[in-house]
């Protein structure tokens, strides 16, 4: 499979395309960081992060690569795994106390949400995900999914979305889930 | 268009840019609208966060070995290769120099033993020969080396062993003691030694070894008291016969119809020449 046919998959919300460019590119993006003062979880960790920001611009359909796929995916790992040293750096130990704290609070907040997500139909996680994730239109949403056109797609979002809300409303009081 | 209506527009990107700027004014200044706002955005984050986890726990189900494995695999990898190649480089020169025996060769050996002599004969000439005068001692010594067979004794009559003049051929010397390799022959059937120096007999099979080589593909080589054949002698039997002479022992190698000189002066390779006095074969014919 050349580049381009796999970047074609990518933009077409193929996640066994994702699979191969992982394995792909593992090595590489792994030495970016390995070699930069990094564990290799970490690279793992950054280069996952950066093929799902590649994944997000590429099937948002506003993504055009004016380089090799791998040269793109390389810069989004430099940039996070810099902006990470950069994060390790520049943080006291009581900033870093403060955040961890911050980040843990929203993490609730977040599992919350989740766990009403998991309790929607597979139908509904899917149209709310390429929704809001991916940035797919209706038009493309109805085609993945099979509905039969974009007013239903545009529809069953609306429904599913509302369901979502009015569940997380029911399980949870304003205060567990607003600041 | 209510608040709520507004707000799912706002993150739809389906407000203008002065509605948008208008909705944040109005946040800013509505609690219950700035607390709708912060539960969709809660929400939304939340759906973005579900799906993000989604696809990184799909990479991270699939297995790749880490750099550290694959530097140990790499490793192993081309040890195990160079060893393959070693190993495979050294059958590959071993099986053309040393062919493995053949059964149906070893049997065709066998016959041409059997052919020459049975034991019981043998124990009968030895018998004989024991009883015989020294001049019948001095006659020429004759060996049968039959590659691959170590326990078949063979022999001749002690009549055939009478001495011959040829011009090849110097008359052997009394007395002279076996220089040969000593045989499970001699030592099963304790022959005088005398005798064993005039007797027809086996070897080990440890004295002549067949070499398939690329080089040389009719030679010959005497090293370390021991016989090399180089070339295709496996299919079909061959014999070593030593004559005893009053200046040693001479050796001629039988195949294929053929008697072919075996000169021990050195220990180089050398082209197996046939033999073409008609009185040498003559002998050599009746040692066999």
């Amino acid at each position: 499979m050349t580049e381009q046919e796999l970047f074609a998959r990518i933009c077409q919300g193929d996640e066994q395309a994702l699979e191969v460019i992982y394995r792909k590119y593992y090595r590489m993006m792994v030495r970016l960081v390995t070699s930069n003062n990094g564990t290799e979880n970490e690279a793992k960790d950054v280069y996952q992060e950066a093929l799902v920001v590649f994944w997000q611009k590429a099937n948002s359909g506003n993504l055009v690569l004016t380089s090799k796929m791998s040269t793109y995916i390389y810069s989004i790992c430099l940039n996070l795994w810099r902006k990470e040293l950069d994060r390790k750096k520049r943080f006291s130990n009581e900033e870093k106390d403060a955040i961890q704290y911050q980040e843990q609070e929203k993490e609730e907040k977040v599992k919350i949400i989740h766990e009403c997500i998991d309790r929607l139909d597979d139908t509904c996680k899917k149209v709310l995900s390429y929704y809001y994730f991916d940035g797919m239109s209706m038009k493309e949403i109805a085609e993945k999914i099979g509905f039969a056109n974009t007013d239903t797609a545009k529809t069953k979002k609306y429904k599913c979305k509302k369901k979502l809300d009015e569940l997380i409303k029911r399980l949870y009081s304003e205060h567990d889930f607003l600041d | 268009m209510t608040n709520n209506e507004r707000i799912e527009a706002y993150f739809n990107n389906e407000l203008t840019g002065s509605e948008g700027q208008q909705l944040m004014q109005d946040i800013n200044s509505d609690a219950s609208l700035k607390s709708e706002y912060q539960f969709q955005q809660g929400v939304i984050d939340g759906i973005k966060d579900y799906r993000k986890k989604e696809l990184i726990a799909r990479l991270d189900n699939i297995q790749i070995a880490s750099t550290g494995q694959s530097v140990l695999l790499k490793t192993i990898g081309v040890v195990g290769i160079a060893t393959v190649v070693t190993v495979g480089s050294y059958l590959w020169v071993n099986r053309a120099d040393d062919q493995p025996i053949n059964p149906a060769e070893v049997i065709k050996t066998e016959e041409v033993v059997t052919q020459s002599e049975e034991p019981q004969q043998i124990a009968t000439a030895t018998e004989e020969a024991e009883k015989e005068s020294i001049v019948e001692e001095e006659k020429p010594a004759t060996k049968i080396v039959a590659d691959k067979v170590d326990t078949t004794p063979v022999a001749s009559t002690p009549k055939e062993e009478s001495p011959t003049v040829i011009p090849d051929v110097v008359i052997p010397e009394v007395d002279e003691p076996e220089t040969g390799t000593s045989t499970d022959v001699d030592e099963d059937l304790s022959a005088p030694e005398a005798m064993a120096a005039s007797s027809i007999r086996l070897r080990s099979s440890t004295d002549v070894e067949v070499k398939l080589n690329k080089k040389y593909d009719f030679h010959y080589q005497v090293k370390d008291g021991g016989l090399i054949l180089y070339g295709n002698f496996n299919n079909s039997p061959f014999e070593v016969i030593e004559l005893k002479t009053n200046q040693g022992i001479n050796s001629y190698l039988y195949f294929e119809d053929h008697f072919y000189s075996l000169t021990n002066d050195s220990e180089d390779i050398k082209p197996l020449m046939v033999i073409d006095n008609k009185e040498l074969i003559k002998e050599l014919e009746k040692r066999r």
